[in-house]
């Protein structure tokens, strides 16, 4: 479980982490999610204790990452996959990281089979495509079995199996039980792999909820209704608690009844109905919806509902 | 794994001895597996020794012996001093400013987040293998300028005081000064700027003092690391500056030093 609490970080006069306070449960993935800036990789500097927030704290299984001895065992991150000498080989690497916390040569080997880098192990990781160096970061991270998993950007240049098998490794440790946050700001990649959404903007905290309650509870959800007898069903439903908006083509776009409510009401006065369909808006429509808003006073309120539901 | 054993695997704390271990055959394990490494150190055998054994036929070769048996000395030591320092200083700079040129300073401090642990492994490390370099090639170029000197009567052997000491102070001039440069490279983080202060400090501070009056020179020069290693090398140390245990001193302080403000520095700074 990761907790952060009030964790602010300045840079100068700029806040790039402002007073965020979440908590990331295990045993499911969560999407940490925000525009280009809006401080998500500084706060996972902050968490794995390679940047000092300037208020707040950041703790993982309770306990600040900087105390951690063998920290390896503890959580495994990728931050950078970039990040690797050239010169040194995709065994030498992992090699590396395990000595330095007491993790076994047996576990490189393994690695490097889960990561399909099995291969290519006595290669320099300088000729490695950038695909490669994501699959031996994930490598490094899994090494010590660590509960608590945080990747920055995952996906970044892998292919369609790359992604696939990212995602299914995201899962299959969620499923672990391990604690799993993956920053992304590619919202159709989140909304297949992330159970539950931490979203920011400018530093702050916008949402803290279920992935599929973000879209349900978008003011773009409804209901599309197409009737014969268009007319008479709007009165009906109006009558009935719903709001109305005719559409181009004339169908009716209803939100404040859901389906069955909608097809029982034209059921009972004998209305037909030839097409019903709930209509959500996309994770990423949703989430746009929801990060432009940060741009104005409205990002407080939002903080504040998403603080009130959890 | 259920998520209830994934609660409880808090393994035991490490003893001190496990970490340091671990810490030493982490830096150990990145600075064998770089080609970079061997290289630096292959070439610096070779032209030191290559280079000691032109300066041995040179001056074995001049009509007039130089004065005193501590020429014959230093003679040893005039090819190492430059063509051993500067690539192990170097290799040294890139112990750090390679980790940070390439972002992998942030994995190294994710795998240990004790970062005055961090600094000491790589101290460690590259202090052992700047002696175990040092001390070989001190001890290869004394045999080798001796052997070619010996034929003209001049040379000098172990058995003679003082020899074996100064000998073995040149191979801990290597240690010093790639110390000091694994310092500084801690504090610059760039391969240029690190590369660039430590010559610097090396050399460039001694040879400042050189163009000073004779008082200034032995008052301000005998702090340099130019100035201390040429002291404890020689078998006849120059007055006015410090004794060989002041030199080999002031050739402690100076990686001290720069260790304690590099480790000061990257405790206190984001990685």
């Amino acid at each position: 479980m990761i907790e952060l609490r009030g964790l602010t970080k300045r840079f100068g006069a700029v806040a790039a982490v402002d007073d965020l306070s979440c908590t990331v449960q295990p045993g499911r993935v969560t999407g940490f999610l925000g525009p280009n800036g809006a401080g998500k990789t500084t706060t996972m500097r902050i968490i794995l204790g390679l940047a000092a927030p300037t208020a707040g704290t950041a703790l993982i299984g309770g306990r600040r990452y900087q105390r951690t001895l063998r920290p390896l065992r503890q959580v495994g991150s990728v931050l950078d996959a970039t990040a690797l000498h050239g010169g040194r080989t995709a065994r030498d690497h992992l090699l590396s990281l395990a000595v330095s916390n007491g993790i076994g040569r047996a576990r490189v080997t393994q690695m490097l089979e889960l990561a399909g880098l099995a291969a290519v192990a006595a290669q320099r990781v300088g000729g490695f495509s950038l695909g490669m160096k994501q699959r031996l970061g994930i490598a490094a991270a899994l090494l010590g079995e660590p509960p608590v998993l945080l990747f920055d950007e995952p996906v970044n240049g892998l292919d369609t199996d790359g992604v696939r098998w990212i995602r299914l490794l995201l899962r299959q440790l969620a499923a672990d039980g391990r604690t799993v946050l993956v920053s992304s700001h590619l919202m159709s990649e989140m909304e297949l792999t992330a159970d539950h959404l931490i979203i920011i903007g400018r530093g702050r905290l916008l949402a803290d909820l279920p992935a599929d309650r973000l879209t349900r509870s978008s003011a773009r959800a409804n209901v599309l209704v197409r009737s014969p007898r268009a007319d008479d069903l709007a009165t009906l439903l109006t009558a009935g608690g719903g709001c109305v908006k005719r559409e181009d083509g004339g169908g009716l776009a209803v939100t404040g009844l859901d389906a069955p409510a909608i097809a029982d009401l034209a059921a009972a006065n004998g209305i037909a109905v030839h097409e019903l369909a709930s209509r959500q808006p996309s994770l990423e429509q949703a989430y746009l919806d929801l990060t432009a808003a940060s741009a104005d006073f409205r990002a407080g309120a939002l903080a504040g509902e998403s603080g009130a539901g959890r | 794994m259920t998520p209830a054993q994934l609660q409880s695997a808090q393994p035991q704390a490490p003893s001190p001895a496990a970490r340091a271990r671990d810490i030493v055959a982490f830096e150990w394990t990145k600075l064998r597996s770089v080609r970079s490494t061997s290289i630096t150190l292959l070439v610096a055998a070779v032209v030191t020794v290559g280079a000691s054994a032109v300066v041995a036929r040179a001056v074995a070769s001049t009509p007039t012996p130089p004065p005193g048996a501590f020429s014959a000395l230093s003679v040893s030591f005039l090819a190492y001093a430059e063509y051993a320092v500067i690539p192990v200083s170097v290799l040294a700079v890139l112990q750090f400013s390679s980790e940070y040129s390439s972002g992998l300073i942030r994995t190294t401090f994710a795998a240990v987040p004790q970062r005055w642990t961090v600094l000491a492994g790589k101290a460690a490390v590259v202090g052992a293998a700047a002696l175990v370099i040092g001390e070989v090639l001190a001890f290869g170029c004394f045999a080798l300028v001796q052997a070619m000197l010996s034929g003209r009567h001049r040379g000098l052997s172990l058995a003679q005081p003082g020899v074996p000491g100064a000998v073995l102070a040149a191979g801990f001039v290597l240690c010093a000064c790639a110390l000091t440069a694994l310092g500084l490279a801690a504090i610059i983080r760039h391969t240029a700027g690190a590369i660039t202060a430590a010559l610097a400090v090396i050399y460039l501070i001694a040879g400042l003092c050189l163009p000073l009056p004779s008082s200034w020179k032995a008052d301000v020069g005998r702090f340099t690391i130019a100035f201390a290693a040429f002291q404890v090398t020689a078998l006849h140390p120059q007055a006015g500056l410090f004794s060989p245990t002041g030199s080999m001193l002031v050739l402690a302080a100076w990686p001290a030093a720069t260790l304690l403000v590099a480790g000061l520095v990257i405790t206190r700074r984001d990685a």
